[in-house]
């Protein structure tokens, strides 16, 4: 029946935003969707029509002055060294420790796979902070490397991971009986379809490489984001700064086609009858059962032991005085309502894209994919500066306001909602929502009672990693934030900027403190399968 | 009366046709199969009529009232008409309770009573009520999935291959005891599938469905032994087509003359039997019967089929070859002289 029912979805989808009155309103989803849909992408086209209208007020001449130059070529190699280095140590990494965790009776693998979420606790200038303050001569791309890979290899753990417990295990069945070793049946049939976790969650590291600013600025090594934020410091809203940015767009651009191209048109919404059983589990030999835990210890201690103790080191040497001074609990409070409302706001922009691109791919669907993906792989302060730009000439009343640190937040983060959420929706069979609306459930409540509930392990990852990116955001913030309002990322760099380690100690604690429990969440919403 | 009226129903999907102007009417209270090849469009039909489709062209009534036509359609959720699909499709993360309750506008106590009183009447044991769907076997989440969509009380009932995953003796007892569930809820039922014995043993009323079109509809004993053509002829059954000159009411063909029900057409045609029109009897001198010899023996238990040849009582040479059903228990072994003679009447195929 599958050639019979999967271009009927198609065509009834775009049927139901093309069609007239009564289709439009019966047919599956309805225009309202892509109405929402097309809004929010709208307005994350804002710092790209920013972008745009700067290079257009600059004139080609100046653009070719400013890009054109070995210091933009020696930026755009130092970038894509990082990016070409980074991936695929991220993507071994992460597919590594998930499969131990999930797949295998490695010892332990309830707590080494809460350990590979925990890193995500830290932020990523923090991890940078604590290996400067313990080989204060680190530097370059190596050091670029190595602490891009720890602060960021859980993107590809989480999706990963959770995919791995989702799979059909008949799929695998059948293979083995097929004749098919172990190893090929991970190589041909497990890991093929691991492909949209490891795409997704690669290019969230990708564009985090591209748009990251702390983590760089504090081992210096210069990116084009470190650049573009040394030239905004230098010349506020300079021409420099926004050409810069532009090829950075380009390069986010590059990124999306790539990742857009390894992803295919497959789609893996699971087609097999009833629900799925118990996943197997891989007996390792005593070797490979050392050398696991070897990998798991040692990324633990990388990623977790090095922060920890450095934090614990300037703590002790600070003392009791730098909890003092009355600036921790306001910056506290601060930070978690940005968070919250920030999450919140984000993951609803994100339903009706993620809805799309699960139940009606297309052409539509993926231009405004691609819209949010290129703002949101801008650096937080080209989507900082843009907003600034724009509230000052057309909504003056919102300018240096919460309202306008929230849309930041909206347009950076809603990739990370929109990656989880798009997994989840793909769990979720168009046939569920068809089924609850044949008893008499309204398109808008089936997708609520049905679809929503069984996106919701994804969803809540989607809310939580976008609430540990807003506790953890400090560029976007530092130039929107409402005078005199300090989150504990702005308080932590005030402090670090003054080389002023053991005061910034307690900023960084309680940020990871405030990640641990939402990190926790994550942990145990992305071990929760349907119905267990 | 009729419950479902289908008129003129047109889709198509880019450059292919899935329907081809269909109209089916489906009595009150009746059990209509759609039957076809896959890719023939039965499951687009009955996804339209559910409402999770809808036609390029043509409407659709239910009991009088349009459910689509040019202007207008009601979509699914107002359409209160019940679907099990072929997998059950149970929501994994509601129990058997929550699932079958899902279409329940009821509360407290008597909602837990009707979820019993579902669970009981498709034979589900009331302590499967906190089970989860992946704890159920086959059969019992497609109970599950029954009483789910019989929970509201629909107007008519949608089964698409709702037996198809199940093992072969589940089956026949689920379809029977489906059939008589419904019968006496006294629902309307449309059940599509491509096990044409499944279609004929469920059926008060068959569609045959082909490349998009429907191609006859009737009684199940009708279509089987009068089908318009000889590809509905096979796809119902074994059959046994041949030339034939027609007489006066007398086919005469390969097995000698045999009678037909032509009404009074006479000329060159193609005739059917049915392999159990067949009679075999042992070879005895003077017998009126056709002669010829045992080839192959098929056993299958309870029946037997035969492929006998033909032996022109002229030449002696081997001719035609025909299926033949004869009983389990008498069956000849190859080699063997037969006598064949025809029950009943051949059906002749309209000349086209």
């Amino acid at each position: 029946m599958l050639p019979e029912t999967l271009p009927a979805q198609v065509a009834a989808a775009s049927s139901a935003s093309l069609r007239l009155k009564p289709r439009a309103l019966t047919g599956r989803g309805g225009s309202w969707v892509v109405a929402l849909a097309v809004g929010v992408s709208l307005l994350s086209l804002l710092p790209i029509a920013f972008v745009l209208g700067v290079s257009w007020a600059t004139g080609w001449a100046t653009i070719e002055a400013l890009v054109f130059r070995p210091r933009v070529a020696e930026l755009l190699i130092n970038t894509v060294l990082l990016v070409l280095i980074t991936l695929p140590l991220c993507i071994l990494l992460g597919t590594a420790l998930a499969w131990l965790t999930e797949r295998t009776n490695l010892p332990g693998r309830r707590l080494w796979s809460l350990l590979a979420v925990a890193p995500l606790a830290v932020p990523a200038f923090v991890h940078s902070y604590a290996w400067v303050s313990l080989i204060p001569s680190i530097h370059g791309l190596p050091a670029g490397v190595l602490v891009s890979v720890i602060a960021y290899f859980p993107f590809l753990y989480l999706p990963v991971a959770a995919t791995l417990r989702r799979l059909d295990p008949a799929i695998e069945d059948v293979a083995e009986s097929l004749g098919l070793k172990p190893w090929a049946v991970f190589f041909r049939v497990v890991l093929p379809q691991l492909r949209l976790a490891i795409c997704g969650g690669a290019l969230l590291v990708g564009l985090h490489l591209l748009a990251e600013y702390g983590l760089y600025a504090m081992i210096r090594f210069d990116t084009f984001t470190t650049a573009i934020f040394d030239q905004f410091k230098s010349t506020f809203n300079g021409p420099a700064a926004n050409m810069l940015a532009g090829v950075l767009a380009l390069c986010c651009l590059a990124m999306l086609t790539v990742e857009s191209a390894a992803r295919g048109k497959a789609r893996y919404a699971r087609v097999g009858s009833g629900s799925a059983r118990e996943q197997r589990t891989v007996l390792l030999s005593r070797g490979t059962v050392m050398l696991g835990l070897g990998l798991q210890g040692l990324t633990c201690l990388l990623a977790l032991g090095v922060p920890l103790l450095t934090l614990g080191r300037w703590l002790i040497a600070g003392g009791v005085e730098v909890w003092g001074g009355g600036e921790l609990l306001p910056a506290l409070l601060q930070t978690l309502s940005f968070g919250v409302a920030g999450a919140l706001l984000t993951s609803l922009a994100a339903i009706p894209i993620a809805w799309l691109s699960i139940r009606a791919p297309g052409k539509l669907q993926r231009l405004l994919e691609g819209c949010n993906y290129i703002t949101s792989s801008l650096p937080g302060i080209v989507v900082a500066l843009a907003l600034v730009t724009v509230t000052i000439h057309f909504a003056r009343p919102i300018y240096q306001t919460t309202l306008t640190v929230l849309l930041a937040y909206l347009l950076m983060f809603l990739p990370r909602a929109l990656v989880s959420l798009r997994a989840g929706f793909a769990q979720a069979p168009v046939e569920l929502e068809n089924i609850a609306q044949s008893l008499g459930r309204s398109p808008l409540r089936a997708l609520w009672l049905i679809t929503l509930r069984l996106a919701a392990p994804g969803a809540a990852a989607g809310a939580a990693l976008v609430f540990l990116a807003i506790t953890n955001e400090l560029t976007a913030t530092l130039l929107l934030a409402p005078n005199g309002t300090r989150t504990l990322a702005t308080g932590f760099w005030a402090m670090t900027s003054e080389i002023d380690y053991a005061a910034a100690a307690p900023y960084a604690l309680l940020m990871v403190l405030l990640s641990l429990p939402l990190t926790a969440l994550l942990y145990h919403q992305s071990r929760r399968t349907a119905g267990r | 009366m009729n419950a479902l009226e289908l008129i003129s129903l047109n889709k198509s999907f880019g450059a292919q046709k899935a329907l081809d102007d269909i109209c089916l009417s489906v009595p009150t209270g009746s059990r209509t199969v759609i039957v076809g090849p896959s890719g023939s469009g039965k499951t687009t039909l009955l996804r339209m009529i559910a409402g999770f489709e809808f036609p390029d062209a043509g409407s659709l009534t239910l009991n009088g009232q349009v459910l689509v036509d040019s202007t207008h359609a009601v979509p699914a959720y107002q359409r209160q008409i019940g679907y099990v699909p072929q997998d059950g499709a149970l929501f994994p993360h509601m129990t058997v309770a929550a699932n079958i309750g899902f279409g329940l506008a009821l509360t407290g106590t008597a909602r837990e009573e009707r979820i019993k009183a579902l669970m009981d009447s498709v034979s589900l044991d009331a302590n499967m009520a906190n089970r989860w769907p992946h704890e159920l076997s086959g059969g019992q989440q497609q109970r599950v999935s029954l009483a789910r969509a019989l929970a509201q009380q629909p107007r008519l009932m949608l089964l698409d291959e709702p037996f198809s995953a199940l093992d072969t003796g589940l089956r026949s007892a689920m379809r029977k005891m489906v059939a008589r569930l419904l019968e006496d809820a006294g629902v309307t039922t449309i059940l599509v599938t491509h096990d044409q014995g499944e279609a004929l043993s469920f059926a008060d009323q068959l569609a045959v469905m082909r490349g998009g079109r429907l191609v006859q509809s009737g009684h199940p004993m009708d279509l089987y032994r009068y089908p318009d053509d000889e590809q509905t002829a096979h796809f119902l059954g074994e059959a046994v087509v041949m030339p034939a000159r027609i007489e006066s009411g007398l086919a005469h063909c390969d097995l000698g003359p045999v009678p037909v029900n032509s009404n009074g057409f006479s000329g060159n045609a193609q005739i059917m039997l049915r392999p159990e029109q067949l009679q075999l009897s042992g070879a005895v001198a003077g017998n009126h019967g056709c002669p010829a010899v045992v080839t192959e023996r098929d056993f299958a238990g309870n029946t037997c089929t035969l492929t006998v040849e033909l032996r022109s009582p002229v030449s002696q040479d081997l001719g035609r070859s025909l299926l033949v059903r004869s009983s389990g228990m008498h069956a000849p072994p190859p080699g063997s002289d037969v006598q064949l003679s025809v029950l009943g009447a051949a059906h002749v195929f309209a000349v086209s």
